[in-house]
């Protein structure tokens, strides 16, 4: 692989590091994404103040106490009810599983909160990085699997969560995140066909 | 001889309280809307005093499912023992069958994008173990019969409000509900 | 796609994940991997079936077995092993994985920034506790006492061990507390002058009635395994009698239906009582051996009613109370279920009393398929151990200050020397469930620190300050025994917390530990022990022996019941001060109430509020539990009023019209449905909390208390269906 190629993939390394920090809680490294994927997209980026009330809306959408704006767990999306644990949780489960992998706070935190398939996806891209010296077959299982996560599960359910962030948030910082995440999933959705 | 499997609701017994509903849905966990199983009240104007009177009802595993006779999927079968099973598989969601059915039992399901019934919990039977339903219901007012015996023979099909029997010929059984004397307040 | 699994254990057995790329000088930001850990086995899908024990207010208190598989609830189903469960479950409990895995579950412990402002901060429980116990020891600090925090729990969660939340208040001084319940006080302290105390037959025993009257109860809705009990009685020949305002579901299915005019069962009672004595159909021999002041009482029976007088009071035809009257004094054994709907009025209590001695003129009490079945606690015979704390050393307590549960906003507010300036809710939520909300809300605002502990988000959270996140009985363990039936059922934890939930005793525990850090010996709650210790500490000889067991642990393999005192009163020891049944009660006197059942005026509708507004519970939900659950909302998500269609037709209503149902407190905006269940005097509403609407029937509740109460459980109860309205169309 050329050398900006892997810069190429570098740089979707980092952008998922910050987006799986922000979906942790840090409010904060919102716009560290922001700041990632317009470099990486090669746009602009907006002017933002990181306000208190930037917190209050992310709890709002995230976290609680009130219901959810825009839960951001897979199964949610993809279960008419909306509710966590579902077969869509068990079936994601199952792909960190194909990787050797099942989240530590098993059973406390449903699998397919956000967070957790950014960093799944940012583990499976490291790791091809990683062995790129490798046989076709030792880096390729990671891309397909990346690939194949992308397409059958964050980019089938994100699009709808990132639109709901984007109609109910109240601060411009927590929309303008949700912007950008969205375009930047929009282009992995078209390269992982 | 291979049986008759029909439902039998006794209203009778029933007090309303959707038990059976929510015993199929934690059965199956299907999702809110879809409702394999309702709990209907009966019009006050059925009887002749004011009662809350309920009626349980499921698939009516007809005698000539017209959900079987619309399907272009051909995603219905009638088992040799009389329950009427749809394949989620085969089925592409057109609806057809929801409109054809008198009862309404089939629902859509959102998630699956396609239609889902009560089976009569087929599986569990095959496995000797009673449908959810019927096992969940506190007043075990709802029953699996063999319609072949003799002591089902006279048993009502239908009740007050329900849609002609001679369209597709359910083989839900009821026993109605009886109601007791009423001393009711003056309506001065 | 290729869906095998292509990787080799060799790749996987690698560093830690801070990836830093080798040779391309770009080195990626440090980022741990705390998130995943490698799995080396493949995952077996384990299925495991627990005991797990419905915690609920309710009469069934169900014995639950619960499915889960690879650590996900999966279902639930009643316990064949109870006799009173008999492997079933009512509507709600089925629901349970719906409340378990909900989104809307509070996660976190959150703060408010701004009571109400809808702003919430994520905190970690220690800042959690840490800002709490600041705020305790603050407060200890400027009134040199606790007195300033007020801990308002009542019934959510019945779990034995739930009682360390009061032991947790307790542990840290003498405290405030809301005392009393809005729930059954009356008739308890009714049954308490009558009988000494509440104790009612085993449910299971209904089958051998010969003569059932339910008196203003609804078992269909609020009891559905009592149900079978009756139903099996009614097969080997039980008349089922209902008295109710209101054509209830249970109502549905009795022999007799008998429409009373609410508020005067005591009328009723006591008609019944001048024809059994009329025609000389009292057990005398019971009386003369068992009772005290039935000659009392009969005189004022015989100068006072007359059946004349009761048909006219209670709008129910003479003949009518004269056949009840005769059938229930002949038909051996005859039995009373007495609800707690009935006693929810100004004189609630009294009616009790005056059902109660028809049962004990009858000679029907302590008998097998006879009695005055109201409720029991023979079977909460336990240590309290969770509950129990010593205050800290050096503080000498002068005892708990009680304010009345039922009056909860306005005794907040007018506390004094010291004020309440700090609240704790737990397994309860007063701003859906109280009279007058608004005078909560105003309580609310007025203190310093709020803190509820809680599942989902309520107006009672949406108050708060901070909301600390509880457990579900799934995620929890415990005992649960029934005000009922004769149970015994543990709760064995079947799934791990959710996110970071933790229950009230964890909590009591680490608020302790955090109290002591940070001022040694402000607290003296245990601050560890597992959990089988908790468990078994609250068990005693006297249960073991109650319940044929040697052990708690033998629970586990199953719920156990009570092997003694299944029929109330057998032995004829009343604990009363005479050790008889009084109909004459000293202590009736003492605490200002009437020395004999005589009758108590029922409260009468103002001029401008005409319409009498019940409010009972409803089938679907448990006060404000289960409704805002998908599939109860998939079966009816709309508040309605039920109305007559006389009176619907006198403001011009149609069915499915909203109508506005308001007096001088406040007003409820509802969709009507016509119907003749009701009077065309009564309107119905039942009380549900529905969590998208903003509606509340209690907005339109004044805090009327009940006659009685305060001598049983510290406070008088609440009137809730003393309630008087208006009705037009919107």
């Amino acid at each position: 692989m050329k050398k900006d190629e892997v810069k190429h993939w570098e740089e979707k390394v980092v952008i998922y590091q910050w987006l799986a920090k922000y979906y942790q809680g840090q409010v904060e490294a919102g716009s560290m994404c922001i700041h990632e994927i317009a470099k990486y997209m090669r746009v602009d980026e907006p002017v933002l103040e990181l306000e208190e009330t930037a917190e209050y809306d992310f709890n709002r959408l995230f976290v609680g106490p009130t219901k959810l704006l825009a839960p951001p767990f897979e199964s949610v999306y993809r279960s008419k009810d909306r509710l966590v644990m579902q077969a869509e949780t068990l079936a994601v489960r199952k792909k960190y599983a194909e990787a050797g992998l099942e989240i530590q706070k098993k059973h406390t935190i449903p699998d397919d909160h956000m967070s957790f398939e950014l960093v799944f996806l940012n583990y499976l891209l490291i790791e091809y990085l990683q062995n790129l010296e490798k046989t076709k077959g030792e880096k390729l299982c990671y891309l397909q699997l990346y690939q194949m996560f992308i397409k059958e599960h964050l980019s089938v359910w994100a699009f709808g969560h990132l639109q709901d962030v984007i109609e109910k948030a109240q601060t411009e910082y927590c929309r303008q995140v949700a912007i950008y995440f969205s375009a930047f999933l929009k282009a992995e959705k078209m390269a992982s066909s | 001889m291979a049986k008759k499997l029909a439902f039998l609701v006794n209203c009778e017994a029933c007090i309303g309280c959707h038990a059976c509903e929510n015993a199929c849905k934690n059965e199956y966990q299907q999702e809110a809307s879809v409702r394999w199983r309702k709990v209907y009240p009966m019009q006050e104007k059925s009887f002749d005093v004011p009662v809350r009177v309920h009626v349980s009802l499921a698939c009516n595993h007809c005698e000539e499912p017209a959900c079987m006779k619309v399907c272009p999927a051909k995603a219905y079968t009638k088992r040799e023992d009389g329950i009427v099973i749809h394949d989620n598989e085969a089925c592409i969601g057109c609806k057809l069958c929801m409109m054809a059915c008198p009862y309404q039992v089939p629902c859509y399901d959102k998630n699956l994008g396609k239609v889902t019934k009560c089976d009569m919990c087929a599986a569990r039977q095959d496995d000797g173990e009673l449908p959810a339903c019927v096992k969940g219901c506190p007043m075990d007012a709802l029953a699996v019969i063999d319609l072949q015996e003799e002591k089902y023979q006279k048993l009502k099909a239908s009740l007050p409000g329900y849609p002609k029997n001679e369209i597709t010929h359910p083989t839900t059984r009821f026993v109605a509900a009886t109601v007791g004397k009423q001393i009711r307040r003056g309506e001065e | 796609m290729d869906k095998k699994n292509v990787f080799s254990r060799r790749a996987f057995l690698k560093g830690s994940f801070t990836a830093i790329l080798v040779g391309t000088g770009t080195s990626l930001i440090n980022f741990d991997f705390p998130t995943f850990r490698k799995i080396t086995a493949a995952e077996l899908s384990r299925l495991k079936v627990v005991q797990s024990a419905c915690p609920r207010n309710c009469y069934d208190t169900c014995s639950i077995l619960s499915t889960v598989e690879d650590g996900v609830l999966k279902k639930v189903e009643g316990d064949p092993k109870s006799s009173f469960t008999r492997g079933k479950l009512c509507a709600k409990g089925l629901s349970y994985t719906r409340s378990v895995y909900s989104p809307d579950r509070i996660k976190y412990p959150m703060r408010q920034v701004g009571r109400g402002s809808g702003n919430w901060k994520r905190i970690s429980w220690d800042e959690a506790y840490t800002d709490i116990a600041k705020q305790i020891l603050k407060i200890k600090k400027e009134y040199g006492t606790t007195l300033p925090i007020c801990l308002n729990k009542y019934s959510g969660n019945l779990n034995i061990l739930n009682y360390g939340i009061e032991g947790m208040m307790s542990s840290i001084g003498d405290t405030t507390r809301a005392t009393g319940t809005p729930c059954w006080p009356a008739g308890i302290d009714a049954q308490t002058f009558d009988f000494g105390t509440i104790y009612n037959n085993d449910p299971e025993d209904i089958v051998n009635s010969k003569y059932l009257i339910i008196w203003g109860a609804n078992p269909s809705w609020c009891s559905v395994h009592s149900m079978h009990f009756v139903k099996e009685a009614k097969k080997r020949g039980c008349k089922l009698v209902v008295i109710d305002p209101i054509v209830t579901q249970t109502a549905s299915k009795a022999d007799l239906f008998i429409q009373i005019k609410p508020s005067t069962d005591g009328a009723l009672a006591l008609g019944m009582a001048k024809y059994i004595l009329d025609n000389n159909l009292h057990d005398a021999a019971w009386l003369a051996q068992n009772s005290k002041g039935a000659k009392e009482f009969f005189d004022y029976v015989n100068e006072n009613i007359t059946v004349t007088w009761a048909a006219e009071k209670t709008g129910i035809p003479k003949e009518v109370i004269e056949k009840l009257a005769r059938e229930y004094a002949t038909t051996k054994p005859a039995n009373i279920w007495i609800g707690y709907g009935m006693q929810r009025h100004t004189n609630g209590g009294q009616n009790v009393r005056n059902i109660d001695a028809l049962a004990a003129m009858t000679g029907n009490i302590g008998k097998s398929g006879g009695g005055a079945q109201y409720a029991q606690l023979q079977t909460w015979g336990f240590q309290y151990n969770a509950m129990v704390q010593k205050p800290p050393s050096g503080i000498e307590s002068k005892g708990n200050r009680s304010i009345n549960i039922n009056n909860f906003g306005a005794e907040v507010l007018n506390a004094a020397e010291p004020p309440i300036k700090m609240l704790w809710i737990a397994c309860r939520s007063p701003l859906t469930q109280d009279p007058e909300p608004d005078m909560v809300k105003k309580a609310f605002e007025a203190m310093d620190l709020v803190v509820t502990a809680d599942m989902y988000m309520n107006p009672t959270v949406a108050m708060s300050d901070i909301v600390l996140p509880v457990t579900t009985t799934f995620e929890s363990t415990g005992i649960s025994v029934s005000y009922w039936h004769y149970w015994l059922a543990l709760n064995e934890q079947a799934i791990k917390p959710m996110y970071e939930t933790k229950n009230d005793v964890t909590i009591a525990m680490e608020l302790s530990e955090k109290l002591n850090e940070l001022e040694q010996g402000s607290c003296t709650y245990p601050t560890s022990g597992d959990w089988d210790s908790w468990i078994s500490k609250e068990f005693n000889p006297a249960i073991y022996k109650q319940f044929g067991m040697k052990d708690w642990q033998e629970l586990k393999e199953g719920p156990k019941k009570a092997q003694t005192g299944l029929i109330a009163w057998q032995d004829g020891k009343f604990k009363t001060p005479s050790g008889k049944y009084e109909f004459l009660s000293e202590n009736a006197q003492k605490d200002g109430h009437p020395v004999l059942p005589i009758y108590v005026e029922e409260m009468q509708a103002p001029k401008q509020y005409p319409l009498r507004c019940l409010s009972p519970h409803w089938k679907l939900s448990i006060n404000s539990q289960f409704q805002n659950l998908d599939w109860m909302a998939a079966i009816n998500n709309e508040p309605f009023v039920e109305i007559h269609p006389k009176t619907a037709q006198k403001y011009n209503i149609n069915s499915g019209d909203k109508v506005s149902i308001f007096n001088e407190r406040g007003e409820v905006n509802l969709v009507a449905k016509l119907t003749e269940t009701t009077t065309v005097d009564t309107v119905v509403v039942y009380e549900i909390w529905y969590k998208d609407k903003k509606i509340n029937i209690n907005t339109t509740l004044k805090a009327i208390p009940s006659d009685m109460g305060k001598k049983a459980t510290g406070m008088p109860g609440i009137a809730f269906h003393d309630n008087f309205v208006a009705i037009k169309k919107v």
